[in-house]
């Protein structure tokens, strides 16, 4: 494949990836992940920012403090990725150390 | 854990590893393939193991013929031997170096790309595929566009594009297999590193390293990668994070360690025992029902946005191939996020994609 060809393609397809991001369907990832998948915000620190779309996302290397069913009550993520969903409660984490609370 | 299941295990997952000799397919693809649904943890440990090093040495080897081959096969080896006996080491002084030279971690990762590409035989090219693929990694780590990301990435990068077989210049082993152990533990505490960005510090310490030094840094890194989620608390690899995610005791991160080293003797003999070549028409075939394989992998692990995350990375990757740059430079994709990251940049990139 020549040089011009190569980049144009990936032009196309970094195109077509960036509206995909942009259409704020961004409710879930398995990818991202890991755990625990759509836990309750309880708190959180760290700057939040909202998409015009209605979407919520939390600065990457905050700390949120979750519940839900398949998060431990109480239990922190140092946060890597966290992607709210529409609704702008339910959220996606990508943990980067788990601790649970002490009891 | 039952000897038996133990003894089958350890063959499938060397015997697997014997694919990346001949088949397109990368580690990633090979463990999403075969150890998807392993439930015992020590099980899966003790795959992971034998798949890492078997293909691995499988793959390493396939680049070298006569002499050179023997001289590679002792590095691989030795390189191994040299990092599983700093094990201890890595358990003992990387956590405490660890936790110190965390917040400047960035700046020596930023350091070795900019090696990277300034010694490159293309550096313009070299900088373009580095940061596009930045951008495209940026994009898909941090948007949830497809599922198993890392896997799209790959398979475009390195699947999808398979460089024909070059031999390189071997240079005997000596003192570097003591060095690998350090270069290894270094790179174990870089966020996204990989064997590829150590060639700058490995040529600055030894300005004649060839083939085999780099093949024990491979070997040497892969093993305490697989060990880094238990020493430093960090998975830097595919491999790594199963291993973790299994629970998994150290009892089984020692069998694993013993299992990885046969089954990389067993790679080692049946490269010794096999042809490189399987003739254009047998290879060609192969190939195809490699890359076959791979697209199926993608669509059905990743989804179709994953398909088109592949076909962006493939497409990156056939730019530094054709512009004759190294396809290493295609791990941008995992060094400009993790460099980004500390700087604040995150957020501004994730404001600008959302338009917010």
């Amino acid at each position: 494949m020549r040089p011009c060809t190569s980049l144009l393609l990936f032009a196309i397809c970094l195109a077509a990836l960036i509206l995909k991001a942009r259409s704020a369907d961004i409710a879930y990832s398995p990818a991202l992940a890991g755990l625990p998948q759509h836990a309750q915000v309880a708190s959180a620190s760290g700057t939040v920012y909202r998409s015009e779309k209605g979407g919520a996302m939390l600065c990457m290397g905050g700390c949120v403090r979750l519940y839900g069913s398949q998060a431990p009550n109480g239990s922190r993520a140092n946060v890597v990725g966290v992607w709210a969903g529409k609704d702008g409660n339910s959220i996606t984490v990508v943990r980067e150390s788990w601790t649970l609370p002490k009891s | 854990m039952d000897p038996a299941q133990i003894l089958a295990f350890f063959a499938v997952a060397t015997v697997a590893g014997f694919a990346g000799r001949y088949l397109p397919l990368h580690f990633n693809a090979l463990l999403s393939l075969l150890a998807y649904g392993i439930k015992d943890g020590q099980l899966a440990c003790v795959f992971v193991f034998c798949l890492t090093f078997s293909c691995l040495a499988c793959s390493l080897l396939s680049l070298q013929e006569g002499k050179a081959k023997r001289e590679l096969e002792l590095a691989i080896a030795c390189g191994y031997a040299a990092c599983a006996t700093a094990i201890p080491l890595l358990f003992l002084a990387v956590p405490t170096i660890f936790s110190a030279a965390r917040p400047f971690l960035w700046v020596v990762l930023g350091l070795l790309c900019i090696a990277l590409v300034v010694r490159d035989s293309n550096p313009k090219a070299a900088a373009l595929v580095m940061a596009s693929s930045g951008v495209l990694g940026f994009l898909v780590l941090f948007f949830p566009l497809c599922d198993n990301a890392l896997l799209a990435l790959f398979s475009g990068f390195f699947g999808f594009s398979w460089d024909e077989h070059q031999a390189q210049e071997a240079h005997g082993l000596g003192l570097p297999v003591l060095l690998v152990p350090f270069i290894g533990m270094l790179l174990v505490m870089l966020p996204a590193a990989t064997p590829f960005l150590a060639q700058p510090a490995l040529s600055a310490a030894l300005p004649l390293a060839g083939a085999s030094q780099s093949a024990a840094l491979v070997v040497g890194k892969a093993l305490f990668d697989l060990c880094s989620a238990f020493a430093i608390g960090k998975a830097r690899s595919q491999g790594s994070a199963m291993v973790a995610d299994a629970g998994a005791g150290l009892q089984a991160v020692f069998l694993g360690i013993v299992l990885g080293f046969l089954s990389l003797l067993c790679a080692i003999a049946f490269c010794r025992a096999t042809a490189l070549n399987l003739g254009n028409k047998a290879q060609g075939a192969v190939t195809f029902a490699g890359r076959a394989v791979l697209v199926c992998l993608v669509v059905f692990s990743c989804g179709l946005w994953g398909l088109v995350v592949a076909a962006a990375a493939a497409a990156a990757s056939e730019y530094a191939a054709s512009s004759g740059t190294h396809r290493g430079m295609c791990l941008g994709s995992l060094y400009v996020p993790a460099i980004a990251y500390p700087l604040g940049l995150a957020p501004a990139f994730a404001r600008l994609a959302l338009g917010i």
